[in-house]
C-alpha cells in the first residue's frame, strides 16, 4: 500500500490507516501505536524539516504475521529525528521541558525504528508487532 | 475517526474537564486554549476525566504538561482519572505517572486536588 499524503498529511492518512488496521485485524493497542508512530513522524517533518513550500511525504504500510512494517519518507532537508536527545522524564514539573516526547514515544512503542538519508529523501522505517493474540474489535 | 469533545463541570473549588475522542496535533491547540482560559479565569484546581478518551499523542501530552505547570504556578493542582491501558502506557513512557496524580476514579481525583 502506498499513500501519497502531501498537503494535509494527517487528514489524508487517517481513513486509509483505519482501513489498513481493520483489514489487518489489529488490536486496539497496535492500532493506537500505529496511529501514534505515523502522527509523530509526520508532524516532525512538518514542524522541523519542511520549508515554506511544504514537503512531499510518502507513507507505506504492509502487514504480515501480525507485524506492520512501515516507512515515512520525505524530501525535506536532511533531518534525523532519532538523533535528538530523549527528554529527561525524571525531572520535576517545574523543570520539565515542554516537547521532545513524540520521538521518545515512537522509539519506545515501535518495535524497531531506523533512519536513513537516501538520495534527497529522509526515510524512517519502523515495525509494530501486534502482541495481543485476540482481535479486540 | 472520532474528534475532540470537552465538557466542564464545577465541583466545589474543582473544575472537572471531561475530554473525549482524540487529542492529536490537529486539535491539541483547542484543548490548550480551553485550559489556559480556565486558568486565567481563576481555576487553580483541575481534574481531567479521560474515561472517554481514545487517543492522545505528544501534542496532547504537551497540553497536559502545560496545564500541570500553570495550575501549580496558580497555587492549585491537577489530577487525572479514567485513563485506558494504552494511554496509561503512554503516560508511563512520558514520565507523567510520577509527575501527576493519576487516580482510579473521579472521587479520588477530586480528593487529590480539593
Amino acid at each position: 500500500m502506498i499513500l501519497d499524503a502531501a498537503g494535509d498529511p494527517l487528514a489524508a492518512l487517517a481513513s486509509q490507516v483505519d482501513g489498513f488496521a481493520s483489514a489487518q485485524g489489529l488490536s486496539a493497542k497496535a492500532r493506537y501505536t500505529l496511529d501514534l508512530v505515523l502522527e509523530e513522524l509526520i508532524t516532525n517533518v512538518v514542524n522541523h524539516g519542511a520549508g515554506p513550500e511544504g514537503a512531499d511525504v510518502h507513507v507505506t504500510l504492509s502487514g504480515e504475521d501480525r507485524t506492520v512494517v512501515g516507512t515515512v519518507s520525505d524530501n525535506a532537508m536532511a533531518f534525523d529525528p532519532l538523533a535528538m536527545a530523549p527528554p529527561d522524564t525524571s525531572s520535576s514539573l517545574e523543570e520539565r521541558a515542554v516537547g521532545g516526547l513524540g520521538v521518545h514515544l515512537v522509539r519506545t512503542l515501535a518495535n524497531e525504528v531506523s533512519y536513513a538519508r537516501e538520495g534527497d529523501r529522509n526515510v524512517l522505517r519502523f515495525t509494530v508487532t501486534d502482541e495481543e493474540t485476540e482481535v479486540s474489535r | 475517526m472520532s474528534h475532540l469533545a470537552t465538557q466542564q463541570e464545577t465541583v466545589g473549588p474543582v473544575t472537572v474537564l471531561s475530554v473525549s475522542g482524540r487529542v492529536d496535533s490537529a486539535n491539541a491547540k483547542e484543548l490548550e486554549t480551553e485550559v489556559v482560559q480556565a486558568v486565567e479565569a481563576g481555576t487553580a484546581r483541575m481534574v481531567f476525566n479521560f474515561s472517554d478518551l481514545d487517543y492522545i499523542s505528544s501534542a496532547g501530552l504537551r497540553v497536559v504538561l502545560i496545564a500541570g505547570k500553570r495550575l501549580k504556578a496558580a497555587g492549585g493542582g491537577m489530577a487525572l482519572y479514567g485513563l485506558n491501558p494504552t494511554i496509561k502506557d503512554v503516560f508511563e513512557i512520558s514520565g507523567f505517572m510520577s509527575l501527576f496524580e493519576v487516580k482510579a476514579d473521579r472521587d479520588a481525583a477530586i480528593a487529590a486536588v480539593g
